[in-house]
């Protein structure tokens, strides 16, 4: 073999140079950084504190309604940068699709329900499915006006965990509510914000910043109180 | 050379098709003839002197164990395609000529030695789908016709005048009056007429003997009339009585999706829509059209998508007739990005995706998009996982303000103004004073089309209780309150 071709082709160097930038843009976006079982929210306050939602596990965020669409943006944000589908489950039928950019929705599945026991027997068959990753249970909007949110019995989310684990944890499910109402939930955000009209003309990543959180997280039997945090 | 693919009984083998438990003697009536008419009869029926023109009464006399079909113009529909299609995959260029025969133009084919072969592979493929046909392969396209007609299924004829001298006359498809003189005459085979004078023979019989003699030497000289392939797949079926359950419906459109899938799959295309219609007792029509997530040519995803709809569809009258049609693509070469996931199980999510739609609705199951109009809370929904609309890759401007969560419908609100601004609520969820309101932020829209639209949209806040604040948006339409939605709900 002659020696001229033992040197390396600065055309091959150069695409190997750019690939490399690309995976550690990827590790230092967030995407490698964390351990396999969390699953980024796209809320630098949540994703901090607690690294994420509990993946394989059943998440439960309780606050105002605002607060739970405030997460939703920064969760469909999250799914458009890393290239992962979800599911909507809208217990009253309240998603508003002109609220967001279009392009936040092109991963979304949106199933629009018209009671909180239609949207649990929806969510059972995507858990079931398994493969939508990340599956929203919202839950908050039921109740507000006219829509009562009765007929979510106590198995159901036992029912949910029995079936993500014998799906092998590739589904993750989270609850939006306003009370605390999933049991064994693997963890628990609390957001305390009350907003005013202010709110409705900042940009909506200053109004995530500035979300305060209590965190509950369950390992085994026990309960580990998190501490409020915020950006 | 030319081809021609010839179905025997066209009609009869076409409402034969998928028919299962006939006896050997089979005959198609028309439905329309006073006294049901026989149109064709099998080999076994003509055995006991069922003809075409006895009434069913009369048929059913000669052969007592006869099953009369009806005829099935949907059937005949789709056999025909059948047939196009099979010679489309031989053949450039094709003929539909007339129902149940089909004529293939193979002068640019290279198979010189191998069209038996070519053949035995389309009766093969056309028995598979339910059909009985013959094959003739000639010179010209009357010698390839009359190939199909010497009762072989396959015919290759090399030599046309040789083959024509062997046969009888009747096979030139001579005019009744011609063909009673020839009879008279004693010419029983094409080589006696050949042999007659052509000049003393067109005296007698005029221009029918030209146009016998040119069918006889080959000397016809045509232009194929070529047709398209469609880019529809179909397969139909009559039942003779409405159908109560759900298995003939289900065992027909398994026996359709074999079909059509494997015709699909010969042309190196996936299935990316399906539409099912069932032709009703009163005559109306149902109609479901159904989207593939994942273009496929699997049976059983497809299958299941319509055994899910079919097991909740309740339907006004029972169902006469059932058709399927499938929409086909080249399969999808759209590389992926390094990082960009799939979902695992596409037929799987396409179950699912039905029996979603089997509860909510197929309204209520989709990928929102917001509608071209500055109409508020104006969507549209299309199909999830649509890649042609992921392909379409923008930026995402920031936003402002928190999400609006809608109330469907809006229900009515009493406001008390104050200066013109909204200063109380009442309503049977929320009651109480004002103590912000900003607006008034005004709309409209279609002002040049038939249905205007104006509204006056409010966002108030709700006095401050123990519970906590409320955020509320408020439209005035035609000096109707409603609220329209919550930004913030403790």
């Amino acid at each position: 073999m002659p020696p001229d071709s033992l040197a390396p082709d600065p055309l091959k160097v150069l695409r190997f140079e750019a690939l490399k930038k690309t995976l550690a843009a990827a590790g230092n976006s967030g995407a490698r950084s964390r351990p396999a079982e969390v699953w980024p929210t796209g809320c630098p306050s949540v994703d901090e504190a607690v690294g994420g939602l509990r993946k394989g596990g059943i998440n439960e965020f309780c606050g105002s309604t605002g607060s739970g669409a405030l997460l939703l943006e920064a969760l469909l944000r999250e799914a458009d940068r890393a290239g992962w589908y979800l599911a909507l489950v809208d217990a009253a039928d309240a998603f508003d699709p002109t609220q967001y950019a279009g392009a936040l929705l092109r991963r979304m599945l949106w199933v629009r329900c018209q009671e909180a026991r239609q949207a649990v027997r929806v969510a059972d068959l995507l858990v079931r499915d398994g493969n939508l990753p990340l599956i929203v249970l919202d839950l908050q909007a039921a109740g507000t006006a006219g829509v009562p949110l009765r007929g979510v019995p106590s198995s159901t989310w036992h029912r949910y965990a029995r079936l993500m684990e014998s799906g092998g944890g590739l589904t993750t499910l989270l609850v939006l509510s306003r009370r605390p109402m999933v049991e064994g939930a693997a963890l628990r955000l609390h957001c305390e914000n009350r907003w005013s009209p202010e709110g409705l003309g900042e940009p909506r990543e200053a109004l995530a910043a500035a979300m305060r959180w209590r965190f509950r997280e369950r390992s085994g039997n026990r309960w580990a109180e998190g501490a409020e945090c915020s950006a | 050379m030319f081809g021609v693919i010839r179905v025997p009984d066209f009609a009869l083998a076409a409402a034969m098709r998928w028919q299962e438990g006939l006896p050997p003697a089979v005959a198609l009536v028309d439905p329309s003839a006073p006294r049901g008419g026989v149109l064709e009869a099998n080999a076994e029926a003509a055995r006991h002197r069922v003809r075409p023109g006895l009434t069913s009464a009369q048929a059913l006399a000669r052969c007592p164990g006869l099953r009369l079909l009806l005829r099935s113009p949907v059937q005949e529909e789709a056999a025909q395609a059948l047939l196009l299609e099979c010679a489309w995959r031989i053949a450039p260029g094709v003929e539909s000529t007339a129902p149940g025969v089909v004529t293939l133009d193979l002068r640019s084919v290279s198979r010189a030695g191998a069209w038996r072969r070519v053949g035995e592979g389309v009766l093969d493929e056309l028995r598979t789908q339910g059909l009985e046909a013959c094959v003739g392969f000639g010179p010209s396209p009357d010698f390839a016709f009359l190939a199909t007609r010497v009762g072989e299924p396959v015919r290759v004829v090399e030599d046309g005048g040789a083959f024509c001298a062997g046969l009888p006359i009747a096979t030139l498809e001579p005019e009744p009056e011609a063909a009673a003189i020839l009879h008279d005459w004693g010419i029983h085979t094409v080589a006696d007429f050949l042999r007659l004078p052509p000049t003393q023979a067109t005296e007698r019989l005029g221009a029918e003997a030209t146009r016998l003699r040119r069918r006889a030497t080959g000397r016809t000289r045509r232009v194929l009339r070529v047709v398209e392939p469609p880019e529809v797949f179909a397969e139909a079926f009559d039942f003779e009585h409405g159908v109560e359950t759900t298995e003939p419906l289900l065992f027909l459109l398994r026996r359709f999706l074999d079909s059509l899938t494997a015709r699909v799959t010969a042309l190196h295309r996936v299935i990316t829509a399906m539409g099912l219609t069932l032709r009703l007792d009163d005559g109306s029509r149902y109609e479901r059209p159904f989207a593939i997530p994942a273009p496929t040519t699997a049976v059983e995803v497809l299958f299941r998508t319509l055994d899910t709809h079919l097991e909740t569809l309740r339907l006004p009258q029972q169902p006469v007739g059932v058709r399927l049609e499938l929409t086909t693509a080249h399969p999808q070469t759209r590389q992926r990005d390094l990082f960009e996931r799939g979902v695992r199980d596409p037929g799987g999510l396409g179950f699912t995706l039905a029996r979603l739609q089997a509860i909510v609705g197929e309204a209520g199951v989709g990928t929102p998009q917001p509608a071209e109009t500055h109409r508020p809370g104006a969507f549209t929904l299309v199909r999830f996982c649509d890649e042609a609309a992921l392909a379409k890759g923008r930026p995402v401007p920031p936003a402002f303000g928190l999400p609006l969560r809608r109330l469907r419908p809006p229900p009515p609100v009493r406001v008390k103004l104050h200066e013109g601004r909204p200063a109380w609520l009442a309503s049977p969820d929320w009651s109480g004073p004002v103590s912000r309101a900003l607006g008034p932020y005004r709309y409209s829209g279609d002002w040049w089309d038939r249905s205007p639209w104006s509204l006056e949209e409010w966002d108030v806040e709700l006095a401050p209780s123990p519970g906590g604040s409320t955020l509320l948006r408020l439209a005035r339409r035609d000096g109707h309150w409603s609220v329209e939605g919550t930004y913030d709900v403790c």
